[in-house]
């Protein structure tokens, strides 16, 4: 295993410095879950270990003046999924993170961590990207939002430089009309990590049509999934079984998925099929449409 | 794993056959490839360096061209073993060449095996990154078979 040095700043401030001092030597550790692994396989070779775990003004979850659902990097994926907050104002955000491993990888995991591992096989990018969720990076160089479907680049891979923390998610509010769900498929425990995970999200117009749709699909690639030529081409459409069905026939046929003990690249298009389809069933059911759905 | 695939290089075989068999040459075409040193006719070692996003392995590489059927048909073998990880990778790539007028159509089979904990954390990543790596090695020799002869490394003696 690498031989490194552990620091445990106390603020956003100490963090920005040691990461401006030290760049790709240093790898900062949130809820440790994953560096943890990674260190122990002999995968990671930091020189220096950047503890977060006492940089408090990380750890919040709030709702903005604007109705912003504002995750802080080192809240646990635990406190997300039970605070009575997020559970009133953006229910299938908790939804999601109590679908995440096991309770007790849940009170270690935190929402900035999960994001910067980029590990294929998660279930939250996939949502916070449905959700148009941005991302907050701040260096000494200054402050940047990056959109949560932009951040996943490629395996382990994000658009972050090495000088770059992550503070925040901030979670755009739904309004009520909306229909929101993120479906995991698990192929082995029921702990383990997706086979495949759909977030879908349905935004009804006043006449009963289809405003927007989003779909992105999570753990078939290398980053999650969303094809926007698909989702440009049904809005404005009744979101009908016919609709549905189509969406759920380009997205299987759009994806190259890749293989994995939970599933090949031929299972997994299938199943992109089935679970983009209920999915988009699901969130059609939750929406409100107040013109009658036509 | 196994890929099979085929592409097309706009050089005639012979100088296919010729850039391929130029370990040194055609090695350097692979991303993190260094230390290549040729041990007897049909054997070189190296190593090499795979990075995925902040995650590194290093392998010290021994490779076997255990099969040479000149200008046609060429077998290696790969041998990779990673001190870290306690990890050993075997690739098996048994190619083709096939003479198109002034062009050559290469069809390939690659065979990925990996064993130890590499395998059993990234070996999902891993196959897709060696698919990754060998779309790149193959932009490289034709951009490298595209230059004009004579400007090459080589040609210092």
């Amino acid at each position: 295993m690498a031989e490194f040095a552990v620091v445990e700043p106390g603020s956003v401030a100490e963090v920005l410095d040691l990461l401006a001092r030290y760049g790709e030597e240093a790898k900062l550790v949130a809820g440790g879950t994953w560096v943890t692994l990674v260190l122990r396989q002999g995968l990671l070779w930091p020189s220096l270990l950047v503890s977060l775990r006492r940089v408090s003004e990380l750890a919040g979850i709030a709702v903005d003046e604007a109705g912003n659902l504002r995750l802080g990097a080192m809240a646990r994926l635990r406190s997300v999924e039970t605070l009575p907050l997020v559970r009133e104002r953006l229910p299938v955000v908790a939804e999601t993170c109590r679908q995440v491993a096991n309770v007790r990888v849940r009170h270690q995991a935190t929402v900035g961590g999960n994001l910067c591992d980029a590990d294929y096989a998660s279930d939250p990018p996939a949502l916070l990207a449905a959700l148009g969720a941005r991302v907050v990076a701040v260096s000494q160089r200054g402050r940047r939002e990056i959109a949560a479907r932009d951040f996943i680049v490629g395996h382990y891979q994000t658009v972050l430089e090495p000088d770059e923390l992550v503070t925040e998610v901030v979670v755009p509010a739904l309004p009520p009309e909306v229909g929101a769900v993120y479906l995991k498929y698990r192929t082995r425990s029921h702990e383990d990590r997706p086979c495949l995970g759909v977030a879908a999200v349905v935004v009804p117009d006043r006449d009963g049509r289809l405003a927007r749709a989003e779909v992105v699909v999570g753990a078939v690639a290398e980053r999650p999934q969303r094809l926007p030529e698909v989702l440009e081409g049904v809005a404005g459409r009744a979101l009908d079984d016919a609709t549905i069905a189509e969406i759920a026939e380009r997205y299987a046929a759009g994806i190259e998925p890749l293989s994995d003990l939970r599933g090949s690249a031929w299972y997994r298009t299938e199943m992109i099929r089935v679970f983009v389809e209920r999915a988009l069933r699901v969130a059609r059911q939750r929406a409100r449409w107040e013109g009658g759905r036509s | 794993m196994i890929i099979s695939q085929e592409f097309t290089l706009s050089a005639p075989r012979e100088r296919v056959w010729e850039f391929f068999l130029d370990v040194p040459r055609s090695s350097a075409c692979m991303a993190g490839v260094e230390d290549v040193t040729q041990v007897d006719e049909k054997t070189y070692t190296g190593r090499i360096q795979v990075k995925v996003g902040p995650l590194r392995a290093t392998f010290g590489v021994t490779v076997e061209l255990s099969e040479v059927q000149p200008p046609e048909r060429l077998v290696v073998q790969v041998q990779g073993n990673e001190r870290a990880t306690g990890s050993l990778v075997r690739v098996v790539v048994s190619a083709s060449l096939h003479p198109q007028g002034e062009q050559t159509l290469v069809r390939y089979q690659m065979e990925l095996s990996i064993r130890g904990a590499l395998g059993r954390f990234g070996g999902t990543v891993i196959q897709d990154v060696a698919r990754k790596m060998t779309e790149q090695f193959v932009e490289c020799v034709e951009r490298s078979l595209a230059a004009p002869a004579g400007i090459d490394r080589r040609s210092d003696g």
